[in-house]
């Protein structure tokens, strides 16, 4: 039980192991290393809720759903346009414009289905 | 549900996740595919990356900072000897780089290079300070149950964390030609066949497999000091440092490359500029840093994230500090002492255990040695170089192995000698070094292979 107990504190005392998100801010849609279309989906904004809290999109015919935590974060893509990429918010988030969203599924109950939850949205900047 | 069958249930939970956690421990530790071979396609065209490819940035490459002639690290000393020109400097040379990109005052002085992993938006105040990592021994020294780690805080990578995907971020950090870095102006991404080869290259380098403890050593002191390495109730080195490595273990399970909050950034540091606060793993931090494997340590100094400490002997020392002691790693190591005692050496005990550390590393530049002596190219002969000399330095800085000194002595001399010569002569050098590393090597381990004439 000792064992098990000190294992248990080495690997929570260690935490949990993942990527440095900070550098996202600077890769365009698409291009984040062994993320993008696979943990992530591409497409374009179709709503945002009323509230802010979760936005509609389509991507590959497809209509997904993906809900904000209080730790999503939101780049602006300026890449195209030759300038520099920011922290943006919910208000960047507009109908028609492309993003890309990086995303999880919490636990969640057997019979329930999964929410989407964004780790960070990468919203293409308007013209 | 009664509130005692609840509680059962909330312990069983508890017990459950733990075991789960076990289970992700083992089942991680599967086998893994065997390298390839250095001559492999993608491994040369990743070494021509890391060593010329600039990303269309400012100049610098991988290899700006990850110096094969000091150990794919870089070290105040070996920055010492760069000319003023060197794109390690872009910071001083550059006007669009003057400002937050680098401090040359704390690169010059103590190695330090500027990461900005708490964000961008605020350079001038929002920075940390981190030494080099070398790149050795990757392969067996960054896997964990929770994926991989990276970095001084094992969260060094974007995308998905892994070695593959750590170009991406260090081309952003270190390699923009303005601090605005705009993708496809001030740098370039690497592409996916870039990133496989960059990858294929950074795990080629150095060991693929940890050693085996205890090796029969033959100097008196380090073979004290293996012995209090690995002793769980003394010097408790082989809980975090398994083999000398990077994993965790417990019980003979390895549970794979782990963070711990050791308490180094309080650990008196009187150097000057004053290093703003560096709080570990995550954009909010949890104080945690990653640990990297010790087979190489002697040689890659100064050691942790700040690079505060400058001599092995001092970094061995650090684990009987009040500030390792005092910390989380050190609190959960007393409390699992029947004595209630973190980890408590001895001058003495400290100094041994740094003796076996030295003798360790340079095993491990001798073998090195050996296979790249054995690959006869000129830059293979390059690189043996340093690695005999930093053989001969890691052994002389304690007076350690002196019959071993001397043929080292003599095999870098016939290293540099095979590196000028061709065919028949260049076989007729390394046929002599090898004869000397293998001699070397023969005194440092107890019954090693026998020391053939020379």
């Amino acid at each position: 039980m000792k064992r098990l107990l000190f294992v248990v504190a080495l690997t929570l005392a260690s935490g949990a192991a993942g990527a440095q998100q900070t550098t996202e801010r600077y890769i365009p849609i698409g291009e984040s290393p062994a993320l993008s279309g696979r943990m992530s989906a591409i497409g374009t904004i179709a709503q945002i809720d009323s509230d802010g809290g979760a936005m509609v999109y389509e991507t590959n015919g497809a209509t997904r759903r993906c809900t904000f935590t209080r730790d999503t974060t939101i780049y602006v893509d300026r890449s195209k346009a030759e300038k520099e990429n920011l922290i943006g918010s919910v208000a960047d988030l507009k109908p028609g414009r492309r993003v890309e969203v990086s995303y999880y599924h919490p636990e969640t109950p057997p019979g329930e289905t999964p929410e989407e939850l964004a780790h960070w949205i990468k919203v293409e900047a308007a013209d | 549900m009664g509130g005692m069958n609840r509680a059962m249930l909330d312990r069983g939970r508890s017990l459950l996740r733990g075991a789960a956690l076990i289970a992700l421990a083992l089942a991680f530790a599967c086998e893994k595919p065997p390298a390839p071979p250095p001559e492999d396609p993608l491994v040369a065209r990743g070494r021509d990356l890391f060593f010329n490819e600039t990303f269309a940035g400012n100049g610098r490459t991988c290899a700006t900072c990850h110096r094969l002639e000091d150990n794919f690290s870089i070290s105040p000393a070996f920055i010492a000897t760069l000319p003023p020109d060197d794109p390690l400097f872009v910071a001083e040379t550059n006007p669009d780089l003057a400002e937050n990109f680098e401090n040359p005052a704390l690169m010059r002085g103590h190695g330090l290079i500027v990461e900005n992993l708490d964000g961008f938006d605020d350079l001038a105040t929002v920075f940390n300070m981190r030494g080099v990592p070398h790149t050795l021994a990757l392969r067996t020294s960054v896997d964990s149950p929770a994926g991989p780690r990276l970095g001084w805080s094992g969260d060094g990578a974007p995308g998905d964390g892994s070695v593959r995907s750590f170009a991406t971020g260090a081309v952003i950090q270190h390699f923009a030609r303005t601090s605005r870095r705009i993708p496809g102006k001030d740098f370039r991404l690497p592409t996916e066949d870039e990133l496989d080869a960059l990858e294929a290259f950074q795990l080629s380098l150095g060991r693929q497999e940890d050693p085996v403890l205890p090796l029969a050593l033959s100097d008196a002191r380090a073979v004290r000091g293996q012995e209090i390495f690995l002793d769980d109730g003394n010097g408790k080195c082989n809980l975090c440092h398994r083999n000398g490595g990077a994993n965790a273990q417990r019980g003979g399970n390895d549970l794979g490359n782990a963070n711990f909050d050791t308490g180094v950034e309080d650990f008196p540091d009187d150097r000057a500029p004053v290093l703003p606060p560096d709080n570990g793993f995550g954009a909010e931090g949890d104080g945690t840093f990653n640990t990297p494997p010790v087979v190489e340590a002697a040689d890659t100094a100064p050691f942790f994230h700040n690079n505060v400490v400058g001599t092995i002997e001092a970094a061995v020392a650090f684990y009987d500090s009040e500030a390792f002691n005092n910390s989380p790693a050190g609190q959960v190591l007393a409390a699992r002492d029947p004595n209630g005692v973190g980890i408590a050496l001895s001058d003495a005990e400290a100094a041994d255990v740094a003796a076996f550390l030295r003798v360790l590393n340079a095993l491990e530049n001798i073998r090195v040695s050996l296979d790249l002596t054995a690959r006869r190219s000129d830059l293979a002969l390059y690189q043996a170089r340093f690695e005999v000399a930093d053989a001969i330095e890691v052994l002389k800085g304690a007076d350690l192995g002196q019959g071993a000194v001397a043929h080292l002595e003599n095999a870098r001399r016939a290293v540099i000698l095979a590196a000028k010569r061709t065919g028949g002569g260049r076989t007729v050098m390394l046929r002599h070094a090898q004869k000397h590393l293998a001699a070397a090597r023969a005194k440092l381990i107890t019954g090693g292979a026998k020391e053939e004439e020379t």
